[in-house]
C-alpha cells in the first residue's frame, strides 16, 4: 500500500471565470509520475488563459525531472500568452529552480539556430575543404619528389632497416591473399570467357585473353587494390595514431621531419614491392586461366604457345610501369592521410577510410591514363 | 543497525584482482548517506580496481558490494539494472561520446530509461548542464571543450538520472588548480544541496582537505585498507609513518617498500 501510494501524484486544475488557471500539485512529482501529469495538463494549450498559478506547496518529493516540468511551465511553453507563477517550492528545491532561468533556455534556443548551416554556406565550405585537400596533395607530392632522390642515395638517411620491415608487412605478408584473389579471378575470368568463346569454336583464345588481361590490367590493378587495402590503410593508421599520440611533435622537436624518418622508407617500400606483387599476381592469375583451359582439353605446350605469341614484352613492360606508379601512389595517400589526421577518438578510423578511398580513386584515374598513352604510343 | 540505516553502501571481503594476479583482499568498508568518500593511495595501490570492483565493470574474485540493499555481485540482470540506475560514474577522461553534442550525452541515459516528453527531457538536460556551470556549452561537441568542462559535462551526465551515488575517477587529474578548486566547489555544493553520496578516487591532497568527509588509503604492499577516518585527523595522529607522510607530502626514501612487487 504504502508503495503505491509513494508513487502517486494529484494533479489538480482549476480556471476560473477571469482565465487564471491554477494547477495545485500535490503528492511526489518524479520521473514515473511526470508523464502522467504532462497528459493532464495537455488541455491548458487550448483554454484561453491569461494567468497560471502553479502551486507546488503539496509535494512531497521532486527530482530533476519534476524540476524539467515546473520549467516546462515557467518557460510559458504550455499558455504562451498566460503570465506564469510556480509558488510554493521548498527553499532548497526553490533555489534550484531558479538556478534554471527563462534566459538560460533562450539562449541556449539562439544557439541551436546559430549551428545550421545554409545550403550555398555547405557547398561553399565543401568546394574550399575539397581545394585545401589538393593544395595539401601537390605539396605533399611535391615534397616527396624534393626528398626521395637524394635521401635514395645516402645511406644514413633512408633508415633500410625499416624500408626491410614496411616491405615484409606489406608486400611479403600480403602474398597468400594476393595469391587467392588472383588465382581465383584468372580462372573466373577463364570459365565465363570460355562458354560464349566455344560457340565460335575459339576456346583456345583464352590463353591469349586471360594473358594480355593479367599482365596488362588485371594484375597491376588487383595487386595495388589489395595493396591498398592492407597497406594504404595500415600506414594511415600507424602515421595516424602517432600523430595523436604527439609522436610526430617529439620528433619535430627533435629537428627529425617526419617526411624523412617515416615517409620515404614507407614510399621506397611500396614503389620496391608494387612491381614485384605485380607480377606475382599477373603470374597466379594466369596459372588460374591455364588451369581452366587444361581442363577444357588443351595440351599445355599449346597454350604456352598462345600465351607467348600474345603477351609482347612492351605489355610486360606497361604491368610493371603500372605497379611502380600505383605502388607510389598507395603508399604516398596512406602516408598523406596519416600526417593529415585530426585530434579526437574517431580520427585514426577517418584517415584510414581516407587512405583507402583516395588511394583506390586515384589507381583507377592513373590506370585511365596509362590506357590513353599506350594507346597513342603504339 | 543504526549505522547500517546511515550506510548507503557496504563492501564486506572484497578480493579483487585479474586471474592469478590478486591485487587487493580482504577489504571492508561502508559508506554513510550524504557523505564525501575519498579512496586514497599512491600510484599501484589498486584505487582503480578497487572502483571497477565495486561499479559492477569487474567481478570481484570474492566478496560482496551492496548498494542501497543489494549485492551487485551476485544480483541477476533485471536487478543489476535497477542498481546501476542507483549511480553515476565519471571517467577520468570524462568518457564523453565525442559523435553526441554535450547536450546528448546528458539526454541519452533519459531517453533510454524514461518515458518522459522530449521537451521535458531536453530541460533536465539542460538543467544539469547549467547546475555544472556548461549552459551555454550545450550544443557543443566533446572536442571543442576544455578537459575541466570535459570532466564537468560528465559529471552531468552521470547525474542524469538523479542518482543517490556518484563515482568520480580521480577528478583533479590533469586540471590547473583553479580548475580543479572550481570542481571542488561543485561536488561541494551537489552533496549538499542534493544529498549526492560522492565516492572519489584521487591522490590530489588539496582536493581532499577540500572535500573529504572521511577516507580510506589502500596499500599495494599489504593489499589491503591501512588508514580509515577524516583526512585532517589521519595527518596528524595515524601511527603509520607513510600515511603521516602521504597527507604531510614528505617524501620518504623507504617508499619503494609500499609498492606493489611485480
Amino acid at each position: 500500500m504504502t508503495a503505491a501510494s509513494q508513487h502517486e501524484l494529484e494533479t489538480e486544475v482549476r480556471i476560473t471565470l477571469d482565465k487564471t488557471a491554477r494547477v495545485i500539485l500535490s503528492g511526489r512529482l518524479d520521473a514515473q509520475t511526470v508523464a502522467g501529469c504532462w497528459n493532464d495538463l495537455q488541455h491548458l494549450r487550448l483554454a484561453a488563459i491569461s494567468a497560471l498559478e502553479v502551486d507546488a506547496t503539496g509535494l512531497t518529493f521532486c527530482d530533476s525531472a519534476g524540476l524539467a516540468l515546473l520549467h516546462y511551465l515557467n518557460l510559458g511553453r504550455i499558455a504562451p500568452q498566460a503570465a506564469v507563477s510556480v509558488i510554493g517550492l521548498e527553499p532548497g528545491l526553490n533555489k534550484l529552480f531558479l538556478g534554471f532561468t527563462p534566459a538560460d533556455y533562450a539562449a541556449f534556443h539562439r544557439s541551436l539556430h546559430n549551428r545550421r548551416l545554409s545550403l550555398p554556406e555547405e557547398v561553399g565550405n565543401t568546394v574550399r575543404q575539397l581545394i585545401t585537400d589538393l593544395h595539401a596533395q601537390v605539396e605533399f607530392v611535391g615534397s616527396v619528389t624534393g626528398k626521395l632522390p637524394p635521401a635514395l642515395l645516402d645511406r644514413k638517411q633512408m633508415r633500410w632497416p625499416e624500408v626491410r620491415r614496411v616491405f615484409e608487412s606489406a608486400g611479403a605478408n600480403a602474398v597468400p591473399i594476393v595469391s587467392l584473389v588472383s588465382t581465383l579471378v584468372g580462372l573466373i575470368i577463364a570459365f565465363e570467357s570460355a562458354q560464349p568463346l566455344a560457340q565460335f569454336g575459339a576456346q583456345i583464345y583464352v590463353a591469349n585473353m586471360i594473358g594480355l588481361v593479367m599482365v596488362r590490367e588485371l594484375g597491376p590493378l588487383l595487386a595495388a587494390i589489395l595493396l591498398a587495402g592492407r597497406s594504404a590503410s595500415a600506414f594511415a593508421a600507424e602515421l595516424g595514431t602517432m600523430k595523436v599520440n604527439e609522436e610526430l611533435n617529439a620528433l619535430e622537436t627533435f629537428g627529425l621531419d617526419p617526411m624523412r624518418f617515416l615517409v620515404l622508407q614507407r614510399i621506397a617500400a611500396g614503389i620496391l614491392l608494387a612491381p614485384l606483387l605485380t607480377f606475382y599476381s599477373t603470374f597466379m592469375g594466369i596459372l588460374g586461366g591455364v588451369a581452366i583451359t587444361i581442363g577444357l582439353g588443351f595440351p599445355l605446350s599449346l597454350i604456352l604457345h598462345q600465351l607467348s605469341s600474345s603477351v609482347h614484352l612492351s605489355d610486360v613492360a606497361l604491368g610493371a610501369a603500372k605497379g611502380i606508379v600505383f605502388g607510389a601512389i598507395v603508399s604516398a595517400v596512406g602516408c598523406m592521410r596519416g600526417l593529415q589526421t585530426q585530434q579526437g577518438p574517431s580520427a585514426v578510423g577517418v584517415s584510414t577510410t581516407r587512405a583507402v578511398v583516395t588511394s583506390i580513386l586515384l589507381i583507377i584515374i592513373a590506370d585511365a591514363v596509362f590506357s590513353v598513352i599506350f594507346f597513342f604510343l603504339k | 543497525m543504526n549505522e547500517l540505516s546511515q550506510s548507503i553502501m557496504q563492501v564486506r571481503g572484497l578480493k579483487a584482482g585479474y586471474g592469478e594476479k590478486i591485487i587487493l583482499e580482504d577489504i571492508n568498508f561502508q559508506v554513510r548517506r550524504g557523505e564525501v568518500f575519498v579512496i586514497l593511495g599512491g600510484s599501484g595501490s589498486g584505487k582503480s580496481t578497487l572502483l571497477k570492483n565495486l561499479i559492477g565493470l569487474y567481478a570481484p574474485l570474492a566478496g560482496e558490494v551492496w548498494i542501497e540493499g543489494s549485492n551487485l555481485v551476485v544480483a541477476r540482470d533485471d536487478e543489476r539494472l535497477l542498481v546501476l540506475r542507483k549511480f553515476g560514474v565519471m571517467y577520468q577522461s570524462g568518457a564523453l561520446f565525442g559523435s553526441m553534442t554535450v547536450l546528448d550525452n546528458v539526454r541519452l541515459p533519459l531517453d533510454e530509461f524514461t518515458i518522459l516528453p522530449d521537451e521535458v527531457k531536453e530541460l533536465v538536460a539542460l538543467a544539469k548542464l547549467k547546475l555544472v556551470g556548461l549552459g551555454a556549452a550545450a550544443q557543443k561537441l566533446p572536442s571543442e571543450l576544455s578537459g575541466g568542462m570535459q570532466k564537468r559535462a560528465a559529471i552531468a551526465r552521470a547525474m542524469a538520472l538523479d542518482p543517490r551515488i556518484l563515482f568520480l575517477d580521480e577528478p583533479s587529474a590533469g586540471l590547473d588548480p583553479v580548475t580543479s578548486a572550481g570542481l571542488d566547489l561543485l561536488i561541494k555544493e551537489l552533496s549538499h544541496h542534493f544529498g549526492i553520496t560522492f565516492v572519489i578516487v584521487t591522490h590530489e591532497l588539496a582536493s581532499i582537505y577540500a572535500i573529504a568527509d572521511r577516507v580510506i588509503m589502500l596499500d599495494g604492499r599489504t593489499r589491503s585498507i591501512i588508514a580509515e577516518g577524516k583526512p585532517v585527523e589521519l595527518r596528524e595522529t595515524s601511527r603509520d609513518p607513510w600515511v603521516r607522510r602521504f597527507f604531510n607530502r614528505e617524501p620518504d626514501s623507504a617508499e619503494f617498500e609500499h609498492q606493489p612487487s611485480s
